[in-house]
């Protein structure tokens, strides 16, 4: 169809086009933009961008609001040694990509007094995420930049940040001189007030400081979140806190480092040590923040036992793996403590690649050599829901096709088949507690991807760095998925359809008893119970056996068993005695756990020491039959091995109430007792019971000693905490 | 420059003498009007009055299109949804539209 119209018309028509195209698209796209933004949409930058791109369009304006968009906050990813996460986690393509597009617009010459603000307002931004993310050098140099400019309000910013690097850098005066020279002015905004609070709480003036945050939180509340790259200057409700429950006289010093060079602007948060790991509602307020040299010094703190953690922007730790630190905890007690935290580059995967589908039997994992490294392990990741969401998941080590899981090469080759006939994970269904699929087919499942992670370690076990970044993408990360298809029986364990699995292979095993998936299969289900209460031991034990016999594999068994509580071993000594006779031929370091609790259940405790000490790390256990055989300096030892995992018990008044039990041992009645409460630990106590059998014993105990070590033993294991 | 002009008016009178009775055909009319030079003003009048014909369709679906272009952004319609799962004590994210191609 065509429709005739005048030229006339027709140029009226264009000109109203036009129109629409030099203002009103433009309008529109920012108030789509600006709706979005409201409901937290991330497709809110794309029409920022979208606007910025007219060449109609302000372009200072366009491009602030663009970088603005960009950035979701500055709230930082808190990372305790009890727990890590948080932070609203701006990609570090997005930061980038922001810290282009204001290094651009500073770059314009503004005229209109309207672009003149937004120039303000980028160059904050810039400042702000470049100490976001930590880049203390190009923070200087557009400091420098600021402070050669001639519109004063540029002048001032460039001296606001300035002036907070001196504050950061711990020189104070240099700071305070740059409060002095404009608190006269009317140039002042929150930034000036944030930065004088600040110099004034790290002086000691509390009162000060927190009148100062007061007002800024009467008179623009919503600018504490963005102030020099953090959101961790709604001080209000932290100074009751810090006041009631922190503040004293002894100060936290340390590093933070990556590959052992500095990272700067790292917040410092301190929690107390027995109130577990927890966020609070309104983010974290460091209580020390680190220099240009990744040094920090906290606020004064009273005697106590604290978990020190950080804060970072998530994007910083894009390609960064944990390294942990010296100690869990920091111990305060009259004297000043030390903490210091290590990142590492992570290590580079060559082979498999992300998403590799597998056809045959084996794959090769290869991987970047570590200097220090004294040898890898290699861990896919298992989520405990095979298919569908990905949800929970666990990593466990991989044994290559010659049984090591310890590779001291850079490459190591899997058989699939090997690893799927010795599933050694245990996993259940959240909803009904159903024994998870993986659990008995083992991993590898066909059709299911499985991530790969490398780690590397140094002599003592402890983590140098690992493939697995702390932020990262999935679709980053090495994979692989085997193919094929399960069959009847193996669909019915997928489907969690137990009944008619445990039917099913009892069928083949009437028929052929030597069936070795019927075999295995069922010494899993049996051994591990596909339910609680489900459990058949002397059925798994049966089963387990005559795969050992024919197989010659005798991981599956020690592996179905091992999981038995002290109570199910005694139940079923025997049986589980000869397993561990099988299994000490070939010992794993896993056996020696399961050989340990074969002896506490037999109550051979001396047996029960001798085999943690074979074992990889020092468990509690161990340090609590150091105490029961009165061997309490050994017991120090135990605490103080690299192998022992910091927690509570390695404090040093643990130490030192030790040392001093091993030069006065407590006599009589007072031992008994000790040694009662030591046993109870040693063969578990459940949670709910442990708030008695610590008040029953403390009551009966009047050695200072063995007080404190109970204490700290009902500190650590949170029998205070009600559920 | 008398004598010319003298003859000029001679000529102008004998002639509007001899064509006083003369009638043009609507057609030698027409043939004049449509020779004669034209002015600036008319020309422009006559092409803003010009009418043209416009298929409708293509006509709002290149409006339609043009107005697509410019007012949403290309990346629109990529799913940006994306979710955090905990990996191992990694924080790992999932965004949609980012399947890893399977090799």
């Amino acid at each position: 169809m065509k429709i005739k119209i005048k030229i006339k018309t027709l140029i009226f028509a264009v000109f109203i086009l036009t129109l629409t195209f030099i203002w009103a698209i433009p309008t529109a796209t920012l108030m789509i933009a600006g709706y979005l933004e409201t409901k937290d949409s991330e497709k809110a930058s794309l029409f920022y961008e979208k606007y910025a791109s007219y060449p109609t369009t302000p372009s200072i304006e366009s491009k602030y609001l663009h970088a603005n968009s960009l950035i979701r906050s500055f709230n930082k990813f808190t990372i305790f040694l009890t727990g890590w996460g948080g932070g609203e986690n701006t990609s570090p393509e997005d930061i980038e990509k922001a810290k282009q597009i204001l290094m651009e617009t500073l770059a314009e010459k503004p005229v209109k007094n309207r672009e003149k603000d937004y120039y303000i307002k980028s160059y904050k931004m810039l400042l702000d995420i470049l100490i976001a993310s930590g880049d203390a050098e190009t923070l200087q140099e557009w400091i420098a930049f600021g402070q050669k400019g001639t519109d004063e309000r540029l002048v001032y910013t460039a001296d606001v940040y300035d002036g907070f690097l001196h504050h950061v850098n711990g020189e104070g005066e240099a700071a305070k001189s740059i409060i002095e020279k404009y608190d006269e002015t009317e140039l002042k905004d929150t930034i000036f007030y944030v930065l004088k609070a600040e110099i004034a709480l790290f002086d000691g003036k509390y009162e000060e400081s927190e009148k100062i945050y007061d007002s800024i939180y009467k008179n623009n509340w919503r600018e504490l979140g963005k102030s020099f790259g953090s959101g961790g200057y709604y001080r209000n409700d932290w100074f009751d806190r810090f006041m009631e429950d922190f503040k004293g006289d002894n100060v936290i010093t340390g590093t933070v480092t990556c590959e052992g060079k500095p990272m700067p602007f790292v917040e410092i948060y301190v929690q107390e040590a027995k109130e577990g790991f927890s966020f609070y509602a309104s983010g974290e307020n460091y209580v020390a923040i680190t220099d240009v040299n990744g040094e920090f010094k906290t606020l004064g703190l009273k005697d106590g036992l604290y978990s020190v953690g950080i804060g970072v922007d998530g994007s910083v730790l894009a390609n960064k793996a944990f390294q942990g630190s010296t100690m869990q905890y920091v111990e305060l007690n009259g004297e000043d403590g030390e903490f210091h935290l290590s990142f590492r580059n992570t290590l580079k995967i060559y082979s498999p690649e992300p998403g590799e589908r597998l056809s045959g039997e084996e794959f090769t994992v290869s991987w970047e050599e570590i200097e220090d490294a004294a040898y890898y392990k290699v861990e896919p990741v298992v989520f405990y829901e095979p298919f569908g969401e990905r949800g929970i998941s666990t990593r466990i080590y991989a044994k290559d096709k010659n049984g090591e899981y310890k590779f001291t090469e850079n490459q190591a080759v899997f058989n699939i088949n090997m690893i799927r006939n010795n599933p050694y994970i245990t996993v259940s269904d959240s909803d009904n507690g159903y024994l998870g699929a993986q659990a008995v087919l083992g991993i590898f499942i066909p059709g299911v991807e499985y991530p790969i992670v490398v780690n590397a370690y140094d002599e003592n076990n402890n983590l140098i760095t690992g493939s697995l970044p702390l932020r990262s993408y999935y679709e980053h990360i090495p994979s692989i998925t085997a193919e094929g298809s399960l069959n009847e029986g193996e669909n019915f364990i997928y489907r969690k359809n137990y009944p008619a699995a445990i039917e099913y292979y009892e069928n083949i095993l009437k028929e052929n008893p030597d069936d070795i998936d019927a075999l295995r299969y069922l010494t899993r289900i049996y051994g591990i119970g596909w339910k609680e209460g489900e459990q058949n031991f002397e059925r798994a034990f049966t089963l387990g056996q005559r795969y050992t016999e024919i197989s010659g594999n005798r991981e599956l068994l020690t592996n179905t068993l091992g999981g038995m509580n002290i109570s199910e071993i005694k139940e079923n000594r025997e049986n589980v005695y000869l397993t561990l006779k099988e299994a000490m031929k070939d010992p794993d370091f896993d056996n020696y756990y399961f050989l340990s609790r074969y002896y506490i259940a037999v109550e051979n405790y001396e047996g029960a020491r001798e085999a943690l000490q074979m074992a990889e790390n020092v468990t509690d256990n161990l340090i609590f039959l150091n105490m029961y055989f009165g061997d309490y300096k050994e017991a120090v030892e135990s605490i103080k091995s690299e192998r022992f995992y910091r927690s509570r018990l390695s404090s040093n008044k643990v130490k030192e109430a030790l040392e001093s039990l091993s030069e006065s041992p407590p006599k009589g009645d007072e031992l008994k007792v000790f040694n009662d409460f030591l046993l109870k630990l040693i063969n578990s106590i459940p949670y709910n019971e442990g708030q008695n059998v610590y008040d029953e014993t403390v009551k009966q105990i009047s050695n200072n000693n063995i007080k404190t070590i109970l204490d700290e033993i009902y500190l650590e294991r949170n029998w205070d905490i009600e559920y | 420059m008398d004598k010319k002009d003298k003859l000029g008016i001679d000529i102008k009178s004998i002639m509007e003498e001899e064509t006083l009775d003369l009638t043009l055909s609507q057609k030698a009319f027409d043939n004049i009007i449509q020779h004669r030079k034209k002015s600036l003003r008319e020309k422009i009048q006559e092409f803003i009055n010009k009418e043209i014909e416009i298929p409708v369709a293509p006509a709002i679906i290149g409006f339609a299109v043009l107005l697509a272009v410019t007012l949403i952004p290309m990346d629109i319609f990529k799913s940006q949804n994306e979710r955090i799962i905990d990996m191992g004590g990694s924080y790992v994210i999932i965004r949609e539209g980012f399947e890893v191609s399977k090799k």
